[in-house]
């Protein structure tokens, strides 16, 4: 029997054990601002987007694709964690969000409300509005720029999916998401440097909508609801919980960058939200 | 330079005075010719061959000066590419109209219909820059046919192009007496049209050039660009860019007094005009905006799209 198995490929042998990835598995840096950590990699990416493209090979191309949809990913798992963190409505609203035993035992400490989101997908518009609702702080995503990015970003999800599970062969289901004209044969997306940057930048469209209006209702919130749920709410609080607020949204990266950014303080932001929301100091 | 070569050059008829011609008025270019026959000599090239080469050499210079402009100013790159393909077409356009006139009617010098716009004259700033365009004062008027505006062409490089003479020998004494007796009457009528048949994509040809990368100032590789192809950082979007070139200039940090002063006593409406002002010209020209307050307005203006 076993020369009938071996007569259409070879043995499977022996191909020794998992890797220990103890010594690959190095301390992540610490960034207040999930916009900034997406900046560094999404910048990263393309730096390297451009090497690769040089060498003319697409399927490594491809890759880059995965990496983008991980980067936003990551933003918005940080960036809803550190929502949660903050804000207290937000704690009460996602008290019971299901977490993985593993992650509590791994350290809660140390991952914090990371935790939260870890199973999650984030990979479509439709796991990211899940998440939304859980902390109960979801746009208008009906109206643009929500409507747009979001379909945007569902395209892009769906390009990942055929990359990262068939090797970037498109099935029936892909190919009507991405958009692309039918064709008799069976069709290999094949990756170039300006799909690496379309797709960036559309990422970085969508992180910053969300970045801005998360921003915008965490200070509604701070202005209107947060005064009720801190027993020890004063001016001093206020101000120190509006340092969180701002520590957790504000981008160095950009204020280096937009004028429009490095003209602000945090004092003159936080007096636009009191007249904005008009509550006297 | 030896003394020998220094009696050679001037007995030698019409040399000096060709090389004079191909100078355009520059001295720089009459010794780099000098300079250049030289070495050419001392290999044994023939004093033909020599000169030839010499004037080949001086218009590559010139267009080298002149392309080294898409990078100092790297917002009027396309300027400067539109600027090359007009004087190309000056160039074809005199060669043609010199086919087979006689030797002492020779035109080198074209004649553009008036009235010629803002963009068309900005790519004639920058080729008088290069030394490659000789602007005159001279206007002439011809009826219902209009009235035309006259340039001289970097004479190196008609010679170089044959443009002028035309024969299949180029000789020294024939480019001396077309040049010498060269009838003040003869000059090529273009229109701006005419100069732009060669220019492909014309609503880039006067399109200012979107700003580098603000994180390490390279220029990006193409509009469509969305990330820096050396740092990696995000770059301002395309439409953003012209959106904002048309904001009219009260966005910029000054006062109403100043911005009223400065759309009174000039053309300036937009952010745009203010970055085409070059050399602060029209920012100069509003009374109380000098040499200081005009660098400091196109900072605020540069700011502003950056």
């Amino acid at each position: 029997m076993s020369s009938i198995k071996l007569s259409i490929c070879g043995p499977c042998g022996s191909w020794g054990s998992f890797p220990d990835l103890n010594s690959s598995a190095g301390v992540l840096s610490s960034i207040d601002c999930p916009l900034d950590r997406f900046y560094d990699g999404i910048t990263q990416l393309n730096k390297n987007a451009v090497k690769v493209d040089a060498l003319g090979e697409p399927d490594l191309m491809s890759l880059f694709v995965v990496q983008v949809v991980s980067l936003t990913e990551t933003y918005f798992r940080e960036i809803l964690s550190g929502v949660i963190n903050i804000c207290p409505r937000a704690r009460r609203d996602s008290a019971d969000m299901p977490v993985n035993l593993g992650s509590v035992l791994w350290g809660s400490k140390i991952l914090g409300t990371r935790i939260a989101f870890e199973h999650n997908s984030l990979a479509g518009s439709k796991s990211l509005k899940n998440a939304l609702e859980k902390i109960k702080l979801l746009p208008n995503l009906k109206d643009d720029p929500f409507a747009t990015l979001l379909g945007d970003y569902d395209k892009i999800c769906e390009l990942r999916h055929v990359i990262a599970h068939s090797s970037g062969i498109v099935s029936g289901k892909n190919a009507i998401v991405i958009g692309l004209t039918k064709k008799p044969d069976v069709l290999k997306i094949k990756i170039n440097i300006q799909t690496i940057q379309d797709i960036s930048g559309l990422s970085l469209s969508l992180c910053r909508a969300f970045h801005q209006e998360l921003f915008f209702s965490c200070c509604k919130r701070w202005a209107l609801e947060w005064k009720h749920e801190f027993p020890d709410w004063n001016k001093r609080k206020a101000t120190r919980m509006f340092e969180k607020v701002w520590r957790l949204f504000y981008s160095t990266k950009d204020s280096v960058n937009i004028e429009s950014i490095n003209a602000k303080t945090i004092a003159d932001v936080r007096e636009q939200v009191l007249a904005e929301f008009k509550v006297s100091n | 330079m030896p003394a020998e070569y220094f009696e050679e050059i001037n007995s030698s008829i019409g040399l000096v005075e060709l090389l004079a011609f191909c100078s355009f008025g520059i001295p720089r270019n009459f010794l780099n010719l000098a300079r250049d026959i030289y070495d050419s000599r001392r290999s044994k090239t023939s004093w033909s061959n020599a000169v030839f080469d010499a004037i080949s050499k001086s218009c590559r210079r010139s267009d080298e000066l002149f392309l080294s402009l898409k990078v100092k100013l790297a917002r009027y790159s396309n300027y400067v590419e539109t600027g090359e393909k007009v004087f190309r077409k000056s160039i074809s356009e005199i060669k043609k109209y010199n086919k087979n006139k006689d030797i002492r009617r020779q035109s080198v010098a074209l004649a553009l219909k008036s009235p010629v716009d803002e963009n068309m004259s900005r790519v004639i700033g920058f080729l008088e820059y290069s030394g490659l365009i000789f602007p005159t004062n001279r206007k002439i008027s011809r009826g219902v046919k209009g009235s035309f505006q006259i340039y001289y062409l970097s004479l190196s490089h008609l010679v170089d192009n044959n443009a002028i003479v035309g024969s299949k020998q180029k000789r020294v004494s024939d480019f001396i007496e077309a040049l010498e007796h060269r009838h003040p009457h003869e000059f090529t009528r273009v229109s701006v049209d005419t100069l732009l048949t060669e220019v492909v994509d014309k609503t880039r040809a006067f399109q200012l050039a979107l700003s580098p990368c603000s994180s390490c100032s390279t220029p990006r590789l193409n509009e469509s660009a969305k990330f820096c192809h050396i740092c990696g950082a995000p770059l301002k979007e395309a439409s953003v860019f012209y959106e904002l070139i048309e904001k009219d200039i009260s966005v910029l940090p000054l006062t109403k007094h100043r911005i009223n002063r400065i759309k009174q006593n000039s053309d300036i409406r937009v952010v745009g005009d203010i970055l085409n002002d070059i050399d602060h010209r029209k920012l100069q020209s509003v009374p109380n905006v000098g040499v200081f307050w005009a660098k400091r307005i196109n900072e605020y203006a540069e700011e502003y799209i950056s």
